[in-house]
């Protein structure tokens, strides 16, 4: 592998945010030995900062240290590098030593939103979820735009089965990103595990439209791919259920009306699931399981 | 080619050691100078706290919310609920830095001079301002002072009369070439001119650029809005509720139809059929 | 009482599915068969990664996991989950839930838990959960002997299993072959209920 396209790929997980950390260290590895650093400037310390966080991930501490090292060095007191360091606290030492940490730095700066979360964070691994929901409802009251602070919140809900809960965090995911069909397909699903058919059966129909493309002509021969085919599979399950109990479509604690012509979406989605696995996808290898899912959606 | 009146003038090349090249890169210095002592007093920048944060963010969420209303992502019931918790809490000034206000003060309004985050911003402002002018009126005293009347260069290329004023103030010779530039002139020039030299040496957004602090004198910086300028936040949280009100008016959540706009968008339902 | 054998592919499978996901949730379920007092579990389907604590996507790969263990003659007979953390071996509220709906059909289910701090050591790195006699509850089971040792009741088919499942992603990076039920709904060509590529049965 060339410098040059480990430096491409590193810079393309830094905006993407990807967590791909063992690819990230030896590409790192390789930056680092071939003595890339210098060759990109301002943002060495960006992938310095990624390096080290990947290295803690994969467990080379000894590389992580070296890293936090040079940006110590070079950002004496910057609250992002107190942050990293406190990640590789946490590495190594017992949750109450990290706690005491970010403690000192939320002290000296209250409104420090990255240390705020890291101790939110602790907080739930140590399994005091009550404290950590209370801190991070906290957290966004006052940081209200942190999409990932309420990803968090909804799940924290849904793992201890509060459903409703979940449900009203992601509401505001929505708000703030109602361009991302993935949180609208999340909030499906939470709506569907809390009951509430109409709304999911809604929520996956939007995601069915936000992702499968606009030219109505060909859309009925295209075979539905990626998340759209989730979201069928969303619509086929909601839809055969409120066919076998009628009474389901009138259950919504949001109040959401009943689907109209639910026997047509049924079938609707039936079609598209057998477009799906019929025709061959992105690579043109066909679609596996096809048995499987085509008894799944025959049966009544 | 002599018998027209020659007016051409014999300047010591000392001039251009002693006297051009000084003034130039005395400013040039001096801008670079200034750029570092304004950085080193915004350094001190203060951070706001938690509840100042929340307070100047407060209006954020009910605009994001408000953005997409005419076709919300989220359904009526949420809708409804985050709307009404924010007019509730715009009302009752949960947001408000110092808590919701009590019995009657709320009314008279806040004094900048006694809210210590704002007075330290205005002397901020002030110190910087400070910074920008002294040198400024040293460079122009020196100038004056001991290069008075002194004619720098001349331009290689023929000018109108109406660059005379520009180009050789301080000299009242009115027959002289505009070609001419006196010493006064050459330092406006320069201290309009070196801007962009300056972002070419310390970066985009310098502090060295004097030609900016003219336009604006510290006593007007102080009225016009200014970062750190109190706002008052109990009325802007008041005109929020009626625009929140408005908003719910125009409510309506895109997933509402969805059922019937895939069924149509696949060819399942005739398009634009009326059905309830 | 009966006992556990786990073969070779089986434990592959569900080491390779933690490995892919290290920061995520996974969970999947068993497959095998009873016979003469000995659940042998010969294959895994392993189900999602996103989000463990939603439920459609859960019954949707559920319902086909068993359509296709019918079709190869298996039944559904437990359930694995491996958590984000790695200090964290309790087994989620819905995995409770998941493995109750599974007794209903095999009374002898069982259930493991992924522990992440033996995963990279080369020794077993299952926690095996069995349902209470007396309450609803699950609990890690203590037994005797001791799950995987010599004589227990749950035992791998081949003692160098797990040392030859660290090799296969360390060495042959294996991890990246391999696709659950969520990575299918994404692209369909994933071969989820066999994973073909990663059927080691023995060296």
């Amino acid at each position: 592998m060339s410098l040059q396209s480990a430096l491409g790929q590193l810079a393309t997980y830094r905006s993407q945010n990807t967590r791909a950390s063992q690819d990230i260290f030896e590409k790192g590895s390789l930056v680092l030995q071939k003595n890339g650093l210098k060759k990109m400037g301002d943002n060495s310390w960006a992938f310095l900062e990624q390096l080290t966080l990947a290295a803690i991930d994969v467990g080379r501490l000894d590389v992580a240290d070296q890293c936090l090292q040079s940006l110590t060095d070079k950002f004496p007191g910057s609250p992002r590098v107190d942050c990293i360091r406190g990640i590789r606290v946490e590495a190594t030492e017992p949750p109450e030593v990290a706690l005491k940490y970010y403690g000192e730095l939320l002290e000296a700066d209250s409104a420090n939103a990255a240390i705020w979360k890291r101790r939110i964070s602790i907080l739930r691994r140590t399994g005091k979820i009550d404290k950590a929901v209370t801190e991070l409802s906290q957290y966004l009251d006052t940081f209200y735009t942190d999409v990932e602070g309420w990803l968090e919140l909804a799940d924290m809900y849904a793992t201890c089965g509060q459903y409703d809960y979940s449900l009203q965090a992601l509401m505001h995911v929505l708000l703030l990103a109602p361009q991302n069909p993935f949180h609208v397909l999340q909030a499906a699903e939470t709506a569907y595990t809390a009951g509430d058919l109409p709304l999911s059966v809604k929520m996956f129909l939007t995601v069915v439209d936000m992702t499968d493309g606009d030219d109505s002509d060909s859309l009925a021969e295209s075979a539905p791919r990626g998340i759209t085919v989730r979201a069928w599979y969303g619509v086929k399950l909601c839809a055969r259920r409120i066919a076998r109990d009628a009474r389901l479509a009138t259950i919504s604690p949001s109040s959401t009306p009943p689907p109209k012509h639910n026997n047509t979406l049924d079938e609707l989605a039936t079609e598209r699931l057998r477009v799906a696995y019929s025709s061959s996808g992105q690579k043109g290898e066909i679609a596996k399981g096809r048995e499987e899912v085509f008894t799944w959606v025959a049966a009544p | 080619m002599s018998s027209q009146v020659h007016m051409s003038l014999y300047l010591d090349p000392q001039i251009r050691d002693w006297v051009l090249f000084p003034i130039t890169l005395v400013m040039i210095l001096v801008g670079v100078f200034r750029h570092y002592v304004v950085i080193l007093l915004q350094s001190t920048a203060k951070k706001l706290s938690r509840a100042g944060i929340r307070e100047q963010r407060a209006l954020a969420r009910s605009q994001i919310l408000r953005a997409t209303s005419a076709n919300s992502p989220i359904p009526a019931l949420y809708y409804k609920a985050i709307s009404q918790n924010l007019s509730e809490a715009f009302k009752s000034g949960t947001y408000l830095k110092d808590g919701p206000p009590k019995g009657d003060s709320a009314s008279s309004a806040r004094n900048p001079l006694s809210d210590p985050a704002a007075m330290d911003g205005m002397m901020a402002g002030m110190k910087t301002q400070m910074v920008m002018m002294v040198p400024q009126m040293v460079i122009m005293g020196w100038i004056n002072f001991f290069f008075q009347g002194f004619v720098l260069i001349k331009l290689p290329f023929p000018l109108t009369l109406g660059f005379k004023s520009m180009l050789q103030r301080g000299i009242e010779t009115p027959d002289m070439d505009v070609r001419w530039v006196s010493s006064l002139s050459w330092y406006f020039l320069n201290f309009f001119g070196l801007n962009g030299l300056y972002r070419l040496i310390l970066g985009g957004d310098n502090s060295a650029d004097s030609s900016r602090d003219m336009t604006m004198s510290p006593f007007a910086a102080m009225g016009t809005a200014q970062p750190g300028q109190p706002q008052d936040f109990a009325k802007l949280f008041k005109a929020e509720c009626d625009n929140l009100e408005f908003a719910e008016g125009l409510y309506a959540w895109a997933g509402d139809e969805m059922d019937l706009k895939i069924l149509r968008k696949y060819g399942k339902l005739p398009p634009n059929s009326v059905d309830d | 009482m009966v006992s556990y054998t786990i073969l070779h592919k089986a434990y592959v499978k569900i080491f390779l599915h933690a490995a892919k996901h290290p920061h995520k949730p996974v969970n999947g379920v068993l497959l095998g068969r009873l016979s003469s007092g000995v659940v042998t579990i010969q294959d895994v389907i392993p189900l999602l990664h996103h989000w463990t604590s939603l439920s459609p996507m859960m019954e949707i790969g559920l319902t086909l996991a068993k359509g296709h263990a019918e079709s190869v003659d298996l039944s559904l007979v437990g359930y694995y989950q491996a958590c984000e953390r790695i200090d964290d071996t309790a087994l989620a509220p819905v995995g409770e839930r998941v493995v109750e709906q599974l007794r209903t059909q095999f009374s002898d289910v069982i259930a493991f838990v992924i522990d992440g701090d033996a995963l990279g050591s080369g020794e077993v790195a299952l926690i095996p959960y069995l349902p209470q006699a007396s309450s609803t509850s699950w609990r890690p089971q203590t037994l005797n002997p001791p799950a995987f040792a010599p004589g227990s009741r749950i035992m791998l088919a081949d003692p160098q299993t797990p040392s030859r499942a660290v090799a296969l992603v360390r060495d042959d990076h294996l991890h990246h072959e391999f696709g659950d039920f969520d990575d299918h709904l994404e692209d369909v060509t994933i071969d989820w209920l066999r994973n073909n590529a990663c059927n080691i049965t023995d060296p």
